[in-house]
């Protein structure tokens, strides 16, 4: 079964002015198997966060569908999706214990709220920084107190953008620490990021888009072919399907 | 419903946190004091000056709150991607909207009533007019709260903020103004100022600052009459500001 649907999404972003108009998004399909971690990868400006924000609706695409669980999103799905921006600068007046609190109330998680938030933040290794504003903290810390909002009501899906980037060598084991458990406790796992070897360790399908259209939309394995390692894959990819570009 | 509540108190909570508010807070307070120390000077004038200070004072902190925050508030949101987080969430651009809105609300809430308390404490008087006078206020900055909100949906943020400005004066101008235009009996003046009776709030209906010093309070006919028309300006601004929100591209 598929988690997620998208199919022949289209979006222009509208000149202003003196601007002409752009687009970004060329019939964008893919389709997101349940249960698997998947990769979305792309060059910076291809168009990730603009598709990701197109599943949420943030960005109104011109074209195309968007399905979850079979249906359309709506509050019941969302309830079930936790999510991370990209570069997430959050409340910075807020401590970390009201910012999870408050993602907590906004889904309607039911449980005990205090042992939820002692966990996840052990688990992103924040438990030293909970009571301190927002505003005190880090880039890596925000960033992993913004995973920390995505996975505290245990979603069956995750979509990420970027999570990795902006982290330090630890930060980043610490990610894939966690989408490794979350991986474990059943969930769905959708991320981008620019890195093929972030996907190589974590990913079993993988979307690849670039200039707003999908390359790939598969098995791993599959894109992987012969190749010992995705980077020199897509490599060989690349040669084949455009004709050059290191 | 309760999503819009735990908006509503997440966002109070941010504001008053942020150093800004407790400025304006602080100046507005700090302004009737000035006026109770100058009222030492002018014995029997005293306490009027200080009513009339203080509540200038309390107007001038609730505009520019309602105004600053009114424009600045979505810009900031969306900068800082935090309303993409909440509307990831089962939470719909209105309920966002409206949630954030009661937030800016119950600040101006606390505002007017800090100051007005603190009036009533300096001159020794919990009359009936405080409340009237204190509640006009409200009404006011919350009129000029939703217009911002609503202009910078258009607008960038600082010309929304200016385009309130430009509201408020307007709002206390309209009475003057429209005199002026029937004395001055041209025809497409006139008109000009019945178009913009519907389109600026008049703002001296909520002005009620000398009632303080008259014994009789106004009739209610005219408080209620107040309150309806604020409450229709707010609905009206805030129903179109989420028209065009819900129809934004958030990037
Ligand atoms: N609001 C906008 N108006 C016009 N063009 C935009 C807008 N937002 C994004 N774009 C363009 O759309 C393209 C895709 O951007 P997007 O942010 O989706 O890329 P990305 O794959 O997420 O890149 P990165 O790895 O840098 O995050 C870019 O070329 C960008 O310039
Ligand atoms: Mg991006």
């Amino acid at each position: 079964m598929n988690l997620v649907e998208v199919s022949g999404l289209d979006k222009t972003f509208k000149g202003g002015l003196f601007e002409k108009s752009r687009q970004v998004l060329f019939d964008v399909r893919f389709a997101l198997p349940a249960g698997e971690t998947c990769g979305f990868v792309g060059g910076n400006g291809q168009g990730k966060t603009t598709t990701i924000k197109c599943l949420f609706g943030f960005i109104r695409p011109d074209r195309g569908e968007i399905r979850f669980f079979g249906r359309p999103l709506g509050p019941r799905e969302k309830k079930r999706i936790g999510y991370m921006p990209e570069r997430p600068y959050l409340y910075e007046f807020l401590t970390g214990r009201e910012f999870l609190r408050l993602h907590w109330s906004l889904v309607g998680a039911s449980g005990d709220f205090p042992a939820a938030c002692e966990s996840i933040l052990r688990r992103v290794d924040l438990s030293h920084a909970v009571d301190k504003r927002l505003r005190s903290y880090s880039k890596g810390m925000l960033q992993r107190i913004g995973l920390a909002q995505a996975l505290i009501h245990s979603p069956d899906l995750l979509i990420l953008d970027e999570p990795m980037s902006g982290l330090d060598p630890d930060g980043r084991l610490l990610v894939k620490e966690i989408l490794r458990e979350e991986k474990a406790r059943g969930a769905t796992i959708f991320f981008s990021s620019h890195l093929l070897q972030d996907m190589d360790e974590l990913c079993t399908h993988l979307t690849v888009i670039e200039a707003g259209r999908i390359l790939h939309d598969g098995a791993v394995a599959s894109f992987r072919n012969e190749h010992p390692d995705l980077e020199k894959a897509f490599r060989a990819w690349r040669l084949k399907h455009r004709g050059g570009l290191p | 419903m309760k999503a819009i509540v735990t908006l509503a108190l997440t966002s109070y909570r941010e504001m008053i946190r942020e150093r800004v508010v407790l400025v304006i807070a602080a100046l507005a307070l700090f302004l009737v004091f000035l006026s109770l120390l100058l009222g030492q000077f002018t014995f029997d004038e005293s306490e009027r000056l200080l009513a009339d200070l203080g509540w200038a004072a309390t107007e001038l902190g609730a505009v520019a709150v309602a105004l600053f925050s009114g424009s600045f508030l979505l810009a900031r949101e969306l900068d800082r991607q935090t309303c993409l987080l909440i509307l990831s969430k089962p939470v719909s651009r209105t309920q966002f909207l409206i949630g954030k809105w009661a937030g800016t609300f119950l600040l101006l809430l606390s505002l007017v009533l800090v100051m007005s308390l603190t009036m009533a404490a300096l001159l020794g008087r919990f009359s009936a007019p405080l409340w009237i006078i204190a509640a006009s206020i409200l009404c006011k900055s919350l009129i000029l709260l939703s217009w911002a909100l609503f202009a910078s949906t258009l607008v960038r943020p600082t010309l929304a903020l200016l385009s309130g400005v430009c509201l408020y004066l307007l709002g206390h101008w309209l009475g003057d103004l429209t005199y002026f235009a029937e004395k001055s009996a041209d025809p497409a003046a006139v008109e000009i100022m019945r178009a913009a009776r519907w389109l600026v709030p008049n703002f001296d209906l909520f002005n009620w600052k000398d009632h303080f010093h008259l014994v009789n309070p106004p009739s209610s006919r005219d408080i209620i009459g107040m309150c309806l028309q604020g409450a229709a300006w707010v609905v009206i601004w805030l129903a179109a500001a989420g028209a065009v929100f819900r129809r934004k591209d958030l990037v």
